[in-house]
């Protein structure tokens, strides 16, 4: 039904042509359909790791694409609520690189709501092959204000008190940063093991401040079973990472810093989406007490061939 | 400062020309089961002729591997058909390991995520394939 309702839609575009603007405009208009269509009817596969925070050395199938939406909720000592939220375009440029984009807001009860960024990495893997240890090199760039909230990373003295102050203000402060992270990775017996260590540095001040991130996470059933099926074993992860600051480069400690344990859990739906769950816990005075992470995200299979093939 | 972004540019050439060799190393196509260790080479698919774990093999390989390899792993432009000689005569160990380890350089993912009960399923079905 719905697919002859937008078959329909589309035998009412006219077609493009070179005989003049409008034809131009229309013709860009069918395209446009047509890549909203296809993000609609493209059949998403499953996800992969269930972290928040850490990456691990998996990386994006090439061509694929996953999107992914994380609101992290929090109230910080001092502040009000707030809403994070992180929305990512993760794309397999090859099987051994991986690009993502990410976009950035944040809601506040009683202060309003406000756009905090974007953010663009790439990850690398520098080793053919699968080893005990698998490293990948990450690079960031990152155009944010100080009014962001998705905690996406914990770095340096980062604490609460940054994410009590009002929005109104710390929007105007803006922070280009550049982050780099090695992450090594492992598999073992169904188990993944993933490491981070972090140095960000704002491009136009400030020492190099570090971080870290840890995670640990399993499916609850290593054996697949032989029908598509919603709650089995399988489709669930569940998993723990441990993530904090580090300090900086003239105070490099744990001192003073805030540090965060979240369990989480994973539901890979058959239908292809993924849902997770962490609620977080501050370990510090400098953290705030709870954070709650929900991520939704579905990958995109083929994605770049196929567009590639729409636009020619 | 501008010293230290001077010295990040330098460790991102130094690191992309490094993995760049690297991968230039990797094995082509021919040669993707010539280095298979011998103790992987030993190893016996515990799944072996098990219908059950055929069909979580197929549903695993819809999941995983069908839009490279084509639904019927007949192959795509993207990679190659899995029917025929070279699997059938390929030990099931060897086909796990390359599974584990993949071929970055020609667009295969290391699949080492999958547990290797999982991995296992997906030999079996490949065995069973025409």
């Amino acid at each position: 039904m719905f697919l002859e309702f937008l078959r329909g839609f589309f035998e009412t575009l006219p077609r493009p042509s070179f005989a003049g603007h409008q034809n131009r405009r229309a013709g860009h208009l069918r395209r446009a359909a047509l890549l909203a269509a296809f993000l609609v009817l493209t059949r998403p596969v499953r996800g992969d790791d269930p972290y928040f925070v850490t990456y691990s050395h998996h990386m994006e199938e090439p061509g694929n694409l996953e999107v992914g939406f994380n609101p992290s909720f929090a109230k910080p000592k001092g502040g009000n609520s707030f809403l994070g939220t992180l929305t990512e375009y993760e794309y397999g440029t090859r099987a051994w690189w991986t690009t993502e984009f990410y976009l950035e807001g944040a809601a506040v009860r009683n202060e309003g709501s406000a756009f905090t960024g974007y953010r663009i990495e790439n990850r690398i893997r520098p080793l053919a092959g699968s080893h005990w240890i698998n490293p990948v090199f990450y690079f960031e760039f990152e155009d944010i204000n100080a009014a962001n909230k998705s905690l996406k990373e914990v770095v340096g003295f980062d604490s609460q008190s940054d994410l009590a102050e009002p929005v109104s203000e710390a929007r105007q402060e803006k922070e280009r940063e550049l982050e780099l992270k090695l992450i090594l990775g492992s598999d073992f017996k169904g188990w993944n093991l993933s490491e981070n260590f972090v140095a960000e540095r704002n491009l136009t001040h400030e020492p190099w401040e570090f971080g870290y991130a840890v995670g640990a996470s399993r499916p609850l059933a290593l054996e697949a079973s032989p029908e598509e099926c919603t709650f089995c074993r399988e489709n669930f992860r569940v998993g723990l990472e441990m993530y904090g600051g580090l300090g900086d480069a003239h105070h490099f400690t744990a001192r003073g810093t805030s540090h965060y344990l979240a369990p989480m859990v994973s539901w890979e739906l058959p239908g292809g989406v993924t849902l997770r769950l962490s609620p977080g816990f501050g370990l510090t005075p400098h953290s705030v007490r709870t954070v709650l992470r929900v991520g939704v995200s579905y990958e995109i299979q083929d994605f770049g061939r196929k567009v590639r093939k729409l636009l020619h | 400062m501008k010293t230290s972004i001077r010295w990040v540019l330098k460790i991102l050439m130094v690191l992309t020309f490094t993995s760049g060799f690297i991968y230039g190393a990797a094995p082509n196509h021919s040669d993707h089961f010539s280095n298979v260790p011998s103790s992987m080479l030993a190893k016996a698919n515990p799944y072996s002729g098990h219908p059950q774990a055929v069909l979580a093999g197929k549903k695993l390989f819809d999941h995983h591997c069908s839009a490279c390899h084509g639904r019927g792993a007949e192959g795509s432009g993207r990679a190659p058909s899995l029917k025929g000689d070279v699997i059938q005569y390929t030990a099931p160990g060897a086909i796990l390991w390359f599974l584990k380890k993949g071929d970055l350089k020609h667009s295969m993912p290391a699949w080492s995520q999958l547990p290797e009960p999982t991995l296992w399923q997906i030999v079996t079905y490949l065995k069973t394939l025409p």
